[in-house]
């Protein structure tokens, strides 16, 4: 191959910025993981577990906050010691796919699921008193939910359902597998019951109802559920402006490689957050015009990113980008 | 150029072959995958086969400003939709089962450059990537039964040689 090829080969060349997110295990604050080695550079509609494939973004930004400075010596005083005061990063996009995760991250505070509820419930602008769950039954996976003949009637095919555990009176992170919300005190969430079943991550859609079971469109994130489960309707998504709970995911973002090598990003740690110092607000939905007044809708995300303590050398990270050279490009 | 020119037609040709077995012509006697490049064909004043995707390249372009000396070519994708029956009135319909499957073919928009000209093709080290087509408005050619559109985009590719 000529030497040029090799030369253009270096140049990478992208159109569109993939997102992948995975949880991050809030108990012991652990990060998924991005192996460049065994994941390698993956079909990227078919993300290896644990990433979660969340479409393509837009106003991708990643800014480093780093404040570096440098020690003088000397008389005259002159460059001596350059070193990092401190180090940061910060990270926006806009989803151009509108899910749970997505909301979730954009909002960065607790994510809802507005359970089906009762006609004659009390109004609420998260839902009233939720229908009953019905209990899942052994067999159960993360694609095909089992509630048994009669009780799988209560569930339509294109139904969403929120699959977990009942509250049970426990503080800390609550969801299971992923934590979607933190109980500091069961008053505060009225010992409701199904208060899981509201910030669960494990939501699916039903794809088909057999006389015993419901097919799922998509796996749950959470996986195969936990015994002693039960199953709610799910009439929307929601989210709210406060509270004190902060979303914290591990993130993968990707250029799209439509010539030369791939580049990929890795956060360990991304946690919602407005742009530091900035007085004038984020906006939380951006438009981007197909042909006015016509635009598509936005999700806009603003993270920091926190650090991980790197097993090589002890050293805390807040980011990795790894590079995987087109085939047959030259090294440097 | 050439291998660029190479590669498109072919990621196209086996594209549209996977995605719709039977689009396909007979042409003299012979069956191919419904898709040819213009300045490949036989001269002939005969009117373009019916259902049928014609490439047509046109003006390449330097961009010098890039690393490697990225090249474009302006490319033209043309085809007239044909009715089996005498009324003609499903040729919009035709036009549009063109239309979409030369949309579908188009992506992903890009494909590795290789020589064609050997056996088996050789890797060329590259890839070539083009913009998204862009449809003009429906034409109605010499037979009318018969609606003709073209589509039009540009390729990228870096040359196989050193331009000084």
């Amino acid at each position: 191959m000529s030497p040029s090829s090799q030369r253009a080969s270096m140049v990478p060349i992208s159109r569109t910025i993939r997102a992948y997110f995975a949880p991050v295990n809030r108990e012991q604050e652990s990060a998924a993981i991005f192996d460049p080695a065994r994941h390698g550079a993956f079909d990227l509609d078919a993300p290896p577990a644990p990433w979660l494939d969340l479409g393509c973004i837009d106003a991708f930004e990643r800014r480093s906050l780093e404040d570096a400075d440098v020690l003088r010596t000397g008389s005259p005083s002159v460059p001596s010691l350059p070193y990092r005061r401190a180090c940061g990063v910060h990270i926006e996009c806009d989803f151009r796919n509108w899910g749970k995760l997505q909301m979730a991250l954009a909002c960065g505070s607790q994510h809802i699921n507005v359970l089906a509820s009762d006609s004659n419930s009390d109004i609420d602008p998260l839902g009233g008193t939720p229908l009953s769950g019905l209990a899942i039954l052994p067999g159960s996976t993360q694609s095909e939910i089992v509630l048994g003949a009669g009780a799988v009637n209560s569930f339509q095919p294109g139904d969403l359902i929120a699959v977990d555990l009942d509250y049970q009176q426990q503080v800390g992170y609550v969801g299971n597998p992923i934590a979607g919300a933190y109980v500091r005190d069961p008053a505060d969430v009225r010992r409701d019951p199904d208060f899981i079943r509201r910030i669960t991550f494990n939501v699916g859609r039903v794809a088909l109802r057999t006389a015993t079971s419901l097919v799922l469109a998509q796996p749950l994130i959470g996986g195969t559920p936990a015994a002693g489960a039960s199953a709610q309707k799910v009439i929307a998504f929601a989210d709210r402006e406060g509270g004190s709970f902060l979303q914290e995911w591990s993130a993968l973002f990707i250029f799209q490689e439509d010539a030369g090598g791939r580049i990929c990003l890795y956060y360990p740690r991304l946690v919602t957050s407005p742009p530091p110092g900035q007085v004038a607000g984020s906006y939380r939905e951006s438009r981007i015009e197909i042909a006015m007044p016509i635009s598509a809708i936005a999700l806009h995300a603003s993270f920091i990113a926190l650090p991980r303590t790197d097993t090589l050398d002890g050293e805390s990270i807040l980011c990795y980008r790894s590079y995987f050279p087109a085939p047959q490009a030259a090294v440097y | 150029m050439q291998f660029t020119k190479d590669s498109f037609y072919l990621a196209l040709r086996d594209r549209l072959a996977a995605l719709n077995q039977s689009r396909v012509v007979t042409v003299n006697g012979t069956t191919r995958v419904a898709m040819a490049v213009s300045e490949n064909e036989p001269v002939t004043a005969a009117p373009p086969t019916a259902n049928m995707f014609y490439i047509e390249f046109r003006a390449p372009k330097s961009n010098l400003a890039h690393p490697g000396r990225l090249l474009s070519l302006d490319c033209a994708i043309f085809f007239e939709a044909e009715s089996s029956t005498e009324s003609a009135v499903d040729r919009g319909r035709i036009l549009s089962e063109l239309t979409t499957e030369l949309l579908s073919i188009c992506f992903p928009c890009h494909t590795r450059k290789r020589d064609f000209t050997q056996s088996p093709s050789v890797d060329l080290g590259t890839d070539i990537f083009w913009t998204a087509p862009q449809c003009d408005d429906t034409q109605t050619p010499s037979s009318p039964s018969r609606l003709r559109r073209t589509a039009t985009l540009t390729i990228f590719f870096f040359p196989e040689l050193e331009l000084s």
